[in-house]
């Protein structure tokens, strides 16, 4: 499929993920903001790209293993744990057990079909890996297997940022298998400039006593579309997904995450926070389902909202469904609102002027998302981040940086 | 050093809560407010604050003859006022540490070390009986009424106010916090000399402490003036005074 084709047709198919058959959620679509014609950029030089980490690592106060510019390995020190592979390569297990399959989903389609390659991130049976890997995107599409294998350990922590400044589509594709009483814990930052509209798939697949815990983090980007879904499949597994979402100006978010408990025993949460300034919107969808069969297990949603302007504007939706009604938990909620008064008035009667004290608030209210983030430096630098959009309104690090 | 409410009248959602009000404190004074339910106390401490939705609509408040009813709470804060509140909140995600650094930065130009501030608040926590991980963990979250009374009195201690108006330091305490909290606050007084002002339901915090003046606030108003013996006036006969 060619890339225009696709902007044409496969974009407003996006997002049907087979779970996704709920009428309200259908109601609630953002749009994404593209410019008429689109081009694919020219290829980042690996010299750029490396030169640009070392800035960005230092601004953080963070570093990364990797650099991943476009759809190609510009730096890796973690060689025995990511590695890359061409798709056209069938030999490659991984690939030949992909989650998603191009039948189910357009932009699986696309990616699928478009992107040269696939980036492999494996943690053999009972070992340990941390890996933190910076991606300049452009309209080369990403996708990323992520496969920890029984026992297994990872720390993965991923920053997405913006090879250009001008309007481009950013397609990313995750797919994360955790084994039998594996622990996944994955960090995930979107901080891409305004030019980007940044549409993302991701599906967890967590075992038996495995853990699985995923941690976003929706700063940049004109557009952020998301489509999530976790799986709790295994006896005694744990899946818990939090989402942090700062915006400004325009900015849009539609996220839309799937939690399922498929099995005895299982936990599978989803915690959504955003916090919205300016006339910036957010789509925040969370649907669980609990399926048959499935004594003991627990699942929760928790939407929350704080609006610091009149324009701006959330929509919460949670939602459930109960398969199994027998000795299993759930709840659900949402709430929002601007920030509370007498919140304000309490710092002030410390001495905190107002304006620290709005964003000392905003700051805490989000760090509450960030705080699975085992990786110490990156979820320092994810509230950095998102921090410092309280002070200029703009992505922190990303935005303008040309190669 | 004195602070002074003079003639106050405040208006709450445009009823007229707190009618003219008066009290002066001086340095080192403790007096203490009882009234009722509904008499308008809190309202009148949230007043002396500044809180930005009560109204002023008549005198002043004067901090050291300064006029300080136009200035904002944190202002106000700045010039050596606190306020321990009757239901501190709640912020998860802030933690009390990082919290009470930020007021202490904002108060006070003093330098000091992170060591020196965290060895004053464990040493002040302790005296409270305050669990060393409460002050680990973010404002008053999760904590129970009596842990947030003594966080606050943790805070007045570490920030060190010239004048502290206590709203209600003892309301859902046990009878062993109620010591507990009253020391905490003899401590701060014998330390810094602050004037305080203590609102109070019950006398039970008072026989702790050695208060300089009580008045008795009712529908909006100072109806009794003078010293302990009123502690024991209001106990026998309650607040069904003649005005």
């Amino acid at each position: 499929m060619r890339y225009d084709e696709y902007v044409k047709e496969a974009v407003k198919y996006y997002g049907e993920l087979e779970e996704e058959n709920n009428e309200l959620y259908k109601k609630y679509v953002a749009r994404l903001d593209l410019p008429a014609s689109l081009r694919i950029n020219d290829p980042i030089s690996s010299k750029a790209a490396t030169e640009y980490s070392e800035l960005l690592a230092s601004d953080l106060g963070t570093s990364f293993d990797a650099v991943i510019a476009g759809d190609s390995i510009v730096y890796s020190r973690a060689k025995h744990v990511l590695g890359e592979a061409y798709n056209e390569d069938a030999n490659i297990g991984m690939l030949e057990n992909r989650i998603f399959k191009s039948s189910e989903n357009k932009l699986a389609a696309f990616i699928n079909a478009n992107s040269r390659k696939t980036f492999l991130i494996s943690v053999g049976r009972d070992e340990e890996a941390a890996l933190s890997v910076l991606f300049l995107k452009n309209e080369a599409p990403v996708q990323i297997l992520v496969d920890v294998q029984e026992g297994g350990k990872l720390e993965l922590s991923e920053l997405f940022a913006s090879a250009s400044d001008e309007a481009y589509l950013s397609t990313t594709m995750h797919e994360i298998k955790a084994g039998e009483r594996s622990h996944a814990n994955i960090s995930i930052i979107n901080d891409e400039g305004y030019g980007a509209n940044a549409v993302s798939l991701s599906k967890g697949i967590c075992g038996a006593g495995a853990s699985m815990r995923i941690n976003y983090a929706y700063s940049g980007s004109a557009v952020s579309k998301a489509r999530n879904g976790f799986y709790a499949c295994g006896d005694g597994a744990s899946v818990k997904v939090s989402e942090a979402v700062y915006g400004v100006k325009n900015q849009v978010f539609d996220i839309s995450t799937y939690i399922s408990n498929s099995s005895r025993f299982s936990k599978a949460r989803l915690d959504s926070g955003a916090v919205l300034d300016e006339a910036s919107r957010c789509i925040m969808k969370g649907f669980a389902k609990v399926e048959k069969f499935t004594k003991g297990a627990e699942s929760n949603i928790t939407e929350r909202g704080v609006l610091l302007s009149e324009d701006a504007k959330i929509d919460a939706l949670p939602d459930m469904s109960i398969d199994y009604s027998d000795e299993v938990k759930a709840t659900h909620s949402a709430a929002s609102s601007p920030i509370d008064r007498e919140l304000i008035f309490y710092l002030q009667s410390r001495g905190i002027e107002e304006t620290e004290a709005r964003k000392l608030f905003i700051r805490a209210f989000v760090d509450r998302y960030l705080e699975g983030m085992e990786n110490n430096d990156f979820r320092e630098a994810a509230s950095q981040m998102l921090g410092s959009k309280l002070y200029t309104r703009e992505p922190c690090y990303t935005s303008g940086i040309l190669f | 050093m004195s602070l002074e409410i003079k003639d106050l009248h405040v208006e709450a959602e445009g009823k007229e809560v707190v009618r003219g009000v008066s009290i002066k404190v001086q340095k080192g004074e403790v007096h203490v407010i009882m009234g009722p339910n509904g008499s308008g106390k809190t309202t009148l401490a949230k007043a002396v604050m500044g809180h930005p939705s009560l109204a002023i609509k008549g005198g002043e408040i004067l901090l050291n003859g300064e006029n300080i009813t136009s200035l904002l709470p944190n202002e106000r804060a700045r010039k050596g006022l606190f306020m321990e509140f009757q239901n501190p909140v709640e912020i998860d995600g802030l933690g009390f540490l990082n919290f009470l650094n930020s007021a202490r930065g904002a108060l006070s130009d003093e330098k000091y070390t992170y060591k020196d501030f965290i060895s004053e608040i464990k040493d002040n926590a302790s005296k409270l009986k305050i669990r060393e991980d409460l002050i680990s963990r973010p404002l008053n979250y999760g904590f129970s009424g009596g842990e947030k009374k003594k966080m606050e009195i943790l805070q007045m201690a570490v920030l060190k106010p010239k004048f502290a108006i206590l709203d209600e330091p003892d309301s859902g305490l046990d009878v062993d916090a109620v010591r507990i909290v009253a020391q905490g606050i003899n401590d701060f007084h014998e330390k810094t000399g602050a004037g305080i002002i203590i609102i109070t339901h019950y006398s039970r915090i008072l026989s702790y402490m050695q208060p300089n003046f009580i008045h008795v606030m009712k529908d909006g108003k100072i109806i009794r003036e003078g010293g302990n013996e009123l502690v024991q006036e209001v106990e026998s006969k309650g607040y069904e005074y003649e005005e």
